[in-house]
């Protein structure tokens, strides 16, 4: 081997050059996947949302809980959107057609901005976009204004003032008034008056002659409604007594120089139609002792209405009853229940109990309670706390008492007792309202105290209790056996009645039910079979005395005391036989008319009634 | 490697294209042999020196950012050459020449994800493997002077032995392809070069 002089004064250099030379070529040498698969895409596609974002309002008030309606229109895939009030997220969510609700009390109140970021899908097609990385994000901004502060409405009331009533109330000066609202209702005029200067403070009611009004006063400021409830009631100080065999009325000179008639009406609920209109002068309008005389049909359930300019302002109720010859008025409340013993009269209301003389009238005692009294008077009771508690109805003392929990469990809230001359108690109790604005939930228990047991629990949306084929009915699956005395109407209604209902046996069929009577000795009952009468031991029902009449039984009813009446077909006629209860020996004989059959039928003392519904009161007076 | 490229491309979400699938690549590689003649066969005996590369990927990109899959193999193959020149005065001398190879690959298979601003994500694995292959030529060298020469070769190189390709981080664990076999890179087919030489001593 030769080597040339020149490389050989090179080796050290041709080390380097070998070394160089080989590194070089290693990394030309090495293969660089740099080939790139680029798209474009194409933008222009993507699409902008379109929202509504309160378009229609150039500045935002916003106060206390707020609720902004924001739409989003559904071109686009939403993500998520948020309302930023300054650079503070208020609220955000994911519906494109929210609700967006926030509180604005988190934020000092002041002048900010509104934003409303939406975050959309770009849909562009891009890798980011595939990863769903890749979003659109759009803004819409407002002013806004957050007051917090609140909104009070000063309704200083109703004022009478030169013989006109006005409503009045202080001036709202705050920038944010909006407009006053009010709603009046009264029984002859029902308005509303919008009141848009704030300046204002007075709305006058010259039309307003008595009685009462009610409505609402709305302030509606700036994103806030504020309603204040208006009650006003003048009754011009109208009462009524009854003393001596006569109605006393007294009232206040009416001050409302709108007046142009007073008037007072007055009706028996208990006799046929209105009676009388009694028109007094202007120059008369105030009196104390104002008799009226009316013709004298005991008992009596009067109803005297006060009106002014023919309208209705107020009224009072009045009963009276009559007993040998003395007459005097109950003090009761609507739900009053009464019966009549040989020595007293026993009265229950919803609260109390009170045991009259039947001689003089006195108060004898008086219990306050649940009270519940059945119309025999056999059967007294309390519902107290747990206990139901046994009352001997002569004496009022307590006999004994029942813890009600061991039997019963009673749901709700505890509203009323009844009992029945067959000894069951049914108890009636409110459940729950319904938000919506239905009817309210109730239930009853029907308990039959003999056996300590329940007989039957509903739960029912009505808290009136309904009379068919005279059965004591709930929504006409609970029905109660044996007398009662019953209200008519619901506790609402001020035309209530104390009426004595005849209810069916459990154990018979209605059919023969109806010629049923049970009497109030309690120890027998009557029952038509074809033309005869029979009255039979009411424990072991054996007859123990028959009459045979000349037509057939239809219906059979009684005082509770002792008269009877029977209605019988004879020859295609109706009569009413009225008999004595303690021998069956005939008394007197009325013509029927068929057409009343399905009437109501109730004989109180000597009186006998057919009803059918209000205002249609039939009284026919049995002449001992 | 396609197969496992095409495997690739079928797992991720995004639609991704090959663009490069292990096209044919420049190499460089050193000869030595002996100016003597073995034998008194104008055989002459040495040694070859080879570095090859090729690669493959699958990608797509936009304005929002690049999602790649990329497999880069490189070797280094070494071994015995024995070369058969025509014994004549010619500048120009044609033979043939057989070299048994002992490779050394490497392969790495790496994925990047970019998108916006944010950093890439990169994710790479290594694999090697050791190989044998038999590579036959045909070689004109063309002197250009006392000492320089130009030589042409143009030749076909066969696998003959494939090993595993061995996860770098751990040997004992391989690369399998798609249908669950053992993964191996198959260095086989026709190789060309051109090169200058130098006769260190005649």
């Amino acid at each position: 081997m030769t080597i040339t002089p020149v490389l050989a004064s090179l080796r050290n250099l041709q080390k380097i050059f070998t070394t160089l030379f080989t590194a070089v070529f290693m990394s030309a040498c090495t293969y660089k996947a740099d080939n790139l698969n680029f798209i474009n895409i194409d933008q222009s596609a993507v699409e902008t949302p379109v929202i509504d974002f309160l378009n229609s309002e150039d500045t935002i008030y916003l106060r206390s809980s707020v609720s902004l309606d924001v739409s989003i229109s559904d071109n686009v895939e939403l993500i998520e959107y948020e309302i930023l009030i300054g650079n503070r997220l208020a609220t955000n969510g994911f519906s494109s057609t929210p609700f967006a609700r926030f509180d604005s009390e988190d934020f000092v109140d002041g002048i900010y901005t509104i934003t409303l970021r939406v975050i959309t899908k770009s849909n562009s097609g891009s890798i980011a976009d595939q990863f769903e990385l890749e979003t659109l994000v759009t803004e819409f901004s407002k002013t806004c204004i957050i007051d917090n502060r609140p909104v009070i409405p000063e309704v200083r009331g109703f004022i009478l003032e030169d013989g006109s009533l006005k409503l009045a109330w202080n001036e709202y000066e705050d920038y944010n008034f909006e407009q006053i609202v009010v709603q009046l209702n009264a029984p002859y005029s029902n308005r509303s008056q919008t009141v848009s200067d704030p300046s204002i403070s007075e709305i006058g009611i010259p039309e307003f002659v008595g009685g009462s009004i009610s409505g609402s006063f709305l302030l509606a400021a700036k994103n806030e409604e504020v309603t204040v409830n208006l009650s006003f009631v003048d009754d011009l100080g109208f009462d009524v007594n009854f003393l001596d065999g006569q109605f006393y009325i007294s009232m206040e000179a009416n001050p409302y120089s709108a007046v142009e008639s007073v008037s007072i009406r007055h009706q028996n609920s208990l006799s046929s139609g209105t009676t009388i209109d009694t028109v007094y002068a202007l120059e008369n309008r105030s009196y104390d002792q104002e008799v009226i005389n009316i013709s004298q049909t005991f008992p009596m359930n009067f109803q005297f209405w006060l009106e002014a300019n023919s309208t209705f302002l107020t009224d009072k109720v009045l009963d009276v009853v009559d007993i040998n010859n003395q007459q005097f008025p109950l003090v009761y409340d609507n739900n009053l229940n009464y019966f009549v013993s040989a020595d007293f009269i026993t009265a229950s209301g919803d609260n109390t109990i009170v045991q009259y003389d039947r001689e003089t009238g006195q108060v004898l005692q008086e219990l306050t309670g649940d009270f519940a009294l059945s119309s025999n008077g056999e059967w007294l009771y309390e519902f107290r706390d747990t206990l139901l508690i046994n009352y001997d109805p002569v004496t009022l003392s307590s006999i004994s008492a029942t813890i009600l929990t061991d039997f019963l469990e009673i749901e709700g809230d505890f509203r009323r007792i009844y009992v029945t001359n067959a000894n069951q108690v049914l108890f009636y109790s409110f459940i729950s309202s319904d938000p919506f604005g239905g009817r309210s939930e109730y239930r009853s228990y029907l308990f039959d105290k003999k056996s300590k047991e329940t007989l039957k629990t509903r739960a029912h949306r009505s808290n009136v209790f309904q009379n068919t084929d005279n059965r004591l009915t709930v929504e006409g699956e609970l029905t109660a056996s044996g007398n009662f005395f019953f209200r008519l109407g619901s506790e609402f209604n001020r035309r209530d009645s104390f009426i004595a209902y005849i209810t069916t046996s459990q154990n018979d069929l209605l059919g023969e039910e109806k010629k049923r009577a049970i009497l109030l000795t309690t120890d027998n009952y009557l029952v038509g079979n074809g033309s005869d009468l029979v009255k039979r031991d009411y424990a072991i029902h054996s007859a123990q005395l028959t009459k045979t009449l000349d037509g057939e039984v239809v219906e059979v009813f009684s005082n509770f005391d002792n008269l009877c009446a029977v209605i019988i077909l004879k020859d295609d006629e109706y009569e009413i036989v009225i008999l004595d209860t303690e021998n069956l020996e005939e008394i007197t004989r009325l013509d029927f008319n068929e057409s009343s059959l399905d009437f109501e039928k109730r004989f109180v003392m000597n009186t006998l009634f057919l009803s059918k519904g209000f205002g249609q009161i039939y009284t026919r007076k049995i002449d001992e | 490697m396609k197969e496992i490229q095409q495997d690739a491309q079928s797992q991720i979400p995004i639609q991704t294209r090959a663009v490069d699938e292990f096209p044919p690549f420049w190499g460089f590689g050193i000869d030595v042999h002996t100016q003597d003649d073995w034998g008194g066969m104008n055989v002459k005996l040495g040694g070859i020196l080879q570095y090859t590369s090729s690669g493959g990927s699958a990608n797509v990109a936009d304005f929002s950012g690049h999602l790649k899959f990329d497999q880069l193999v490189n070797r280094l193959a070494i071994g015995p050459s024995v070369r058969f020149l025509q014994k004549n005065d010619k500048k120009n001398k044609l033979g043939t020449e057989l070299n048994l190879l002992v490779s050394f690959s490497n392969l790495k298979i790496s994925s990047e994800q970019k998108l916006f601003d944010a950093p890439s994500q990169v994710q790479s694995v290594k694999f090697n493997s050791i190989s044998g292959q038999i590579q036959l030529s045909i070689v004109d060298r063309y002197e250009l002077s006392s000492d320089f020469f130009i030589q042409l070769k143009g030749g076909y190189e066969l696998d003959v032995v494939s090993g595993k390709l061995l996860f770098k981080s751990d040997s004992d664990a391989w690369l399998l392809t798609p249908q669950g076999e053992e993964a191996r890179l198959d260095w086989s087919g026709l190789r060309f070069s051109i090169g200058i030489g130098y006769t260190f001593a005649r």
